[in-house]
């Protein structure tokens, strides 16, 4: 299939009361009334992106700093957005030392995910959406696209996994199918029947969590959080029920499943990002690009022989560096259509850019040597101030990486002095 | 008291000993494994003294292995423990990691709760409701962990996201068991052919006319013909009977001449070319259709059945099906309503109390207007008269079979109370139940296996039991043995082990066992380069797995020792890997055994689903294969690598491979583990991606040309560098190819039964093998001894061991 066909096909920038056009003036009210924010400022957004293979850091590192940097190799490709985004270097989550076992504590800052007995923490979209994801139909959206299920980026409070959404078509299918009015009726049902069922489970592990020894009270314990987050996540698709979903002239998408097509599954799913933060269904998103698999993924016009993650393993080896940055070139390229699409979008008055924050990276420094310190990190947009790069060592020393999740937090409306490791926010990025 | 007086003598000698440890550890370790230096991601600093739980106790297990096998301290260093040292130290630890195991077992059990994996979900519904057909796996997020098996409690997690997703689970399952309505009329689509047209087929190339009659023919691209017959689809979910007339046929220059060979039939259910499963297999006679083929199968509503031949014809098209007759039959329900209906609403044994229809109310799903249920529909969704009477029966014996234990009547009220409050509401009463079951079904005494600490109990033993060899809930027979306290009896629990490894569903066991000990789970992760490895095909993709399950199966039926994890001298092969294998005479897709003489193969770790899950779809890696084989056939554990440049040999590079790797052990930090499973991955060197014996890798750049044609196109990949699979062992031994190195394997049989008899406790029991489990697994390995460590006789001793049978 061809990328560029499929999914990229407007040109034009679409406000969102285009989007919303053709379902009446009824129906964009129970979105303003939700968003309860005054029509002058429209609301912040996150966007967190993990690519799990690492990314060279010879070609995404600029050599200079400041606002006058030259264009790395990577960053060439995303240069019609050089104002729009603030490159970092010397930025790391501290005693994070385990290679790839890092990726688990990428948005969360927990130390030492490699040691036996490790416990994660919150990770940062997940507790923003505790303060502000009610205020869309999807508190926060976590999703994956690769080559093994089992992992995740967002994690709860307990530092249990919220197992992300694999399927584009799911997704799509939550953001926009609407069904009818017996259907929804139905669905209402549904949801009362479901609650109903979680206070009567709820009531029997309660009784069973006071016969049982530690162990097996941690895992009642895990079992009754689970079930009252289900509950509160009941509550509201009920509210939300009554609501008229957005409408899309975009298509349900086919699922790809093939390992191969790991490209096309990022920008498939990046569609999806686009989709979600132009309808407001969520504010806040995850997405983790898994690669551990070792898939060998063809790029049309180039001649790729190895799997990226054995191309990881580079020995220095020119002609492995140049299939490397071939794929990693074409995940900033499709990353720079997304930029794009957003910075077409206008919300009343402003890019859909300049209320998003896209965080993008990857939790190894350098993936050829497993090392997990000056990580390339890149945010965009967000209504920060951008346009450099910036290094944010110090006495040699990276700074927290959560430092910068500070701000963002922050700017999204969840005020908070610190998370994790850190020392404070960013301020040479905030205005 | 014993018990109490134990418990206390551990916690004190438990601390006691924890601290004498102390002095040899910064004597001898602190110097690498300090909080500065860290090597191996260890730090004897971490270490947690007193702490009961497995977590702590692990990193001092590993410890102890390292310091026994003398593999730490590391030789090169200069300060050694003496002979006696080591001895006082590895017996203190010893001590203290059996003392605190023990203490914490006596508390609290070894398994903390176990949640179902998505897959004992999937297969407990298909049970306790009877919806063969069942697929709800994908509605819940995956299980699978990386390391060991999904079922292991320490590992397991949940969140909202699963518990919503068991809600939807169990909704599917219910629509799919309640049938409304009347019977559905058996339908019959036939087809006979001959008179000059082509087949109903999805795929227009693969048939040619000959003489006014169609044939299948083979397709250019793979040696598997795939194809559905389009003027079917199952119209409701329910058994179908196929019947069809077919043979082996064959051309030349466009006129039929006599075959030279048989075919098989692979039947198949699905409604995705892509997504079906497989059914039945069929071999055909040659040249005219002797008797009429088939069968009948349970197909869900919107199933088509897809048939697959192989055909094994070297040139691409002298090879043909002649087919007269094709006949589908169906629904035939033997039961209306269904089976499974049946279970969730005990219709046939109630009949009388269901036939009162002035109570009658409609499900929900029906209440539009323009609906109107005739009278044959309302008898099949009738309310009974006591509808509160009868439905605390369906409940109490629907929750008892799912919670796999009695049910008191306070919890059943529970459910009933579900039930009453929706029925009171006004829905109908199967709207009304539905909502019970579903509350069932997320009971944590569902999901859960709470188990009581302690010597389990006959219905925990019951369950655990069949768990372990059906991934599924007990069945009736089990259930009776269990509410007549005879299950402990060993007499009863050997002969119960017997027949259940005979029963159908021990598939289930197979399949899931081997998909997570071997990894076959991820064998469609690649996809193999279509240059380098041009033969690979939708049959041999499809093969691959069931190699591994067949010969597993074998090794359980014949009660084959754990040698054969690495030996054998016959493998269980179809046509297709028999081709890939260079071995004469098996036509046919089904699995057979073929018995082998001086061959390079047998054994697991020469099956080519095997060696492509451990390759990356274009190169092989004796690290990767060798790490594989040293951890899930040797059963050893390798640490993380220390962050320095990983290191990927390259096949196509100037430097030799050998030379390659001699530069990279020159590392002594690399060196040190290294050294212990390369030599493994050399000797499977000999195996290429797609599991095909090579003696020269294949390159597309540089080598030697190759004139070959491989689906009638000459093959671009070329000859390069020769395959050295010989290597040095630990040991000092050498070997020049795997079979050198299985003979040096092989003088360790106990070191194979023992990592078998370590995954099927773990498999078993849903914990980590610990380290007062080794002398269970010693115990187990003497009992099995004079059977040469049979698999059969493994799975039944683990089951009689005093782990398996306490929490």
């Amino acid at each position: 299939m061809n990328r560029s066909e499929t999914f990229w096909i407007r040109k034009k920038p679409l406000s969102r009361r285009h989007l919303l056009k053709g379902l009446g003036v009824a129906l964009s009210l129970p979105y303003l009334s939700a968003m309860a924010i005054p029509k002058s400022a429209p609301p912040k957004r996150m966007v967190n992106i993990l690519t799990n293979m690492g990314i060279l850091p010879q070609y995404f590192f600029p050599k200079e700093t400041g606002a006058d940097y030259n264009e790395s190799l990577y960053l060439d490709l995303l240069k019609s957005h050089k104002k729009d985004f603030t490159v970092f270097s010397g930025l790391s989550h501290p005693e994070i030392q385990e290679g790839h076992w890092g990726e688990v504590s990428f948005l969360t800052g927990a130390k030492h995910p490699g040691r036996s007995g490790f416990k994660n923490s919150i990770s940062t979209d997940v507790l923003a959406a505790e303060s502000i994801g009610h205020r869309t139909r999807f508190p926060y959206m976590s999703m994956i696209v690769g080559t093994d299920y089992t992992r995740g980026l967002s994690f709860n409070r307990s530092g249990i996994m919220i197992p992300p959404e694999k399927r584009a078509s799911t997704l799509f299918k939550k953001m926009f199918l609407q069904g009818s009015l017996r259907e929804v009726n139905m669905q209402k049902n549904r949801l009362a029947d479901g609650k109903s069922i979680l206070d009567v489970v709820y009531g029997q592990a309660k009784s069973l969590s006071k016969k049982v020894g530690h162990e097996d009270s941690q895992k009642v314990e895990q079992y009754l959080n689970s079930v009252r987050e289900a509950e509160k996540r009941l509550q509201s698709s009920e509210d939300w029920l009554s609501k008229a979903k957005p409408k899309t002239s975009a298509k349900l998408p086919e699922d790809l499943v093939k390992n191969e097509d790991i490209l096309n599954r990022t920008e498939q799913m990046f569609e999806m990002i686009a989709l979600a933060l132009e309808s407001d269904s969520s504010r806040i998103l995850s997405l983790f690009i898994e690669i551990q698999r070792n898939p060998k993924v063809a790029v049309p016009g180039e001649n790729i022989d190895t799997g990226w993650h054995s191309l990881t393993h580079h020995n220095k080896k020119a002609e492995k560096l140049r299939q490397l940055a071939i794929l990693e070139g074409e995940q900033f390229k499709i990353l720079n259509k997304l930029l794009d699409r957003l910075k077409g979008f206008d919300e009343q008055g402003q890019s859909l850019l300049d209320s998003t924050m896209l965080l993008y990276g990857t939790h190894m420094g350098d993936a050829y040597i497993h090392s997990n310190n000056n990580l390339p990190i890149l945010l965009a947009g967000g209504g920060f101030k951008h346009g450099r790069h910036l290094d944010c060592q110090s006495h040699k020393q990276d700074s927290p990486l959560s430092n910068l999740y500070v701000s963002m937090l922050n700017q999204l409306g969840v005020p908070t002095q610190s998370f994790a490791s850190s020392k404070g926010s960013l301020k040479e990025i905030e205005v | 008291m014993k018990v109490f007086l134990l418990i206390v003598l551990c916690m004190f000698s438990a601390h006691a000993g924890d601290s004498k440890l102390q002095p040899f550890l910064n004597r001898y370790c602190s110097d690498c494994h300090d909080e500065d230096l860290k090597k191996g991601s260890f730090s004897i600093e971490d270490l947690a003294y007193g702490e009961l739980s497995q977590t702590a106790q692990e990193p001092w297990t590993y410890i102890y292995d390292m310091v026994s096998s003398e593999d730490m301290p590391p030789k090169k260093k200069k300060r050694q423990p003496s002979e006696q040292e080591r001895e006082d130290f590895l017996k203190l630890l010893e001590q203290s990691l059996e003392k605190n195991t023990a203490q914490r077992v006596n508390q609290e059990g070894r398994t903390a709760f176990r949640r179902l994996t998505a897959e004992e979900y999937e297969y407990t519904l298909i049970d306790l409701m009877k919806i063969p057909s069942l697929r709800v796996k994908g509605l819940l997020p995956n299980d699978r962990s990386a390391e060991g098996f999904d079922n292991t409690s320490h590992e397991q997690s949940l969140s909202y996201v699963q518990i919503n997703s068991y809600m939807d689970a169990a909704e599917k399952a219910m629509s799919q068991a309640m049938f409304y309505g009347k019977k559905p009329e058996v339908e019959k689509w036939q087809t006979l052919f001959g008179d000059g047209k082509k087949f109903p087929l999805a795929e227009k190339n693969s048939q040619t006319l000959i003489d006014g009659k169609a044939y299948l023919k083979q397709q250019p691209t793979d040696l598997m013909i795939q194809t559905r017959w389009t003027k079917f689809k199952a119209p409701y979910s329910g058994t179908y009977k196929v019947s069809f007339k077919a043979y082996a046929a064959r051309q030349k220059e466009g006129k039929i001449i006599p075959a030279n060979r048989t075919h098989t039939i692979l039947l198949a259910r699905g409604r995705h070319q892509r997504f079906n499963i497989p059914i039945d297999v069929f071999t055909l006679p040659i040249d005219k259709c002797k008797e009429v083929l088939g069968g009948e199968y349970y197909l869900d509503a919107g199933d088509e059945f897809i048939f697959k031949i192989g055909t094994m014809a070297d040139k691409t098209t002298d090879q043909l099906i002649g087919v007269d007759e094709l006949t589908i039959e169906g629904p035939i329900y033997k039961k209306w309503p269904s089976e499974s209906h049946e279970t969730l609403f005990g219709y046939s044994r109630t009949t009388s109390m269901w036939t009162d229809q002035s109570s009658f109310r409609q499900p929900e799903f029906m209440s539009s207007k323009v609906y109107k249920p005739n009278q044959e529909e309302q008898t099949s969704f009738l309310t009974p008269k006591k509808p509160l009477k009868q439905v605390e029966n369906l409940i109490r014996d629907f929750a008892a079979r799912a919670f796999r234990y009695p049910v008191s009547k306070e919890e059943v009220d529970k459910f009933v109370g579900l039930f009453k409050m929706k029925y009171n509401d006004g829905f109908s009463f199967q709207d009304s139940i539905k909502v019970a079951y579903q509350g069932i079904l997320c009971s944590p005494y569902f999901l859960f296996f709470t188990e009581g600490t302690g010597e389990l109990n006959d219905f925990e033993l019951a369950s655990r039991l069949s768990y372990f060899l059906w991934k599924s809930m007990p069945d009736k027979e089990l259930r009776e043995l269990a509410v007549n306290g005879r299950l402990k009896d060993e007499t009863v629990l050997s002969e119960q082990i017997e027949r259940m490894i005979l029963d159908p569903k021990f598939k289930r066991f197979i399949k899931s066992f081997a998909d997570q000990w071997l990894s076959l789970d991820a064998i469609d992760a690649t996809t193999p380069d279509k240059q380098l490895y041009p033969e690979f095909d939708t049959w041999l993709m499809e093969s691959l797995a069931q190699e591994t399950y067949a010969y597993l199966n074998e090794m359980v039926k014949e009660n084959l020792g754990a040698e054969a994890m690495v030996s054998s001298n016959f493998l269980m092969i179809n046509e297709r890997l028999a081709k890939l294998y260079d071995i004469p005479n098996v036509n046919g897709s089904y699995f057979r055994k073929v018995p082998i003489e001086n061959s390079i193969r047998g054994g697991l770790v020469t099956q080519a689903g095997i060696l492509k899950v451990t390759a990356n779809g274009a190169t092989t890696s004796p690290v990767n294969r060798g790490v594989w084989f040293y951890e899930k056939i040797l059963g050893k554990r390798v640490p993380p690598p220390p962050p320095v440049a990983a290191f990927e040999p390259d096949s196509s590079a100037s430097a030799t491979l050998r030379e390659q790797f001699a530069k990279h052990r020159e590392n002594a930090s690399c060196a040190t583990c290294h050294d212990k499973f390369d030599p493994l991955g050399f000797s499977l060197e000999s195996f290429d991606v797609i599991g095909r014996f090579r003696e020269e890798y294949r390159a597309l750049e540089k080598g030697l040309d190759v004139k070959q044609k491989i689906f009638g196109k000459s093959v671009k990949y070329k000859l390069g560098q020769k395959v050295d699979a010989s290597g040095k062992m630990l040991s000092g031994e050498t070997f020049k190819d795997l079979n050198g190195m299985r003979q040096l394997l092989l003088k360790d049989k106990e070191m194979l039964a023992e990592n078998l008899t370590s995954r099927l406790l773990e498999f078993a029991t849903g914990a980590k093998v610990e380290f007062t489990d080794r002398k269970v697994i010693q115990d187990i390995l003497k009992k099995t001894k004079d059977k040469s460590y049979g698999f059969r006789s493994l799975i039944q001793e683990v089951i009689l061991s005093d782990t398996f049978r306490h929490k």
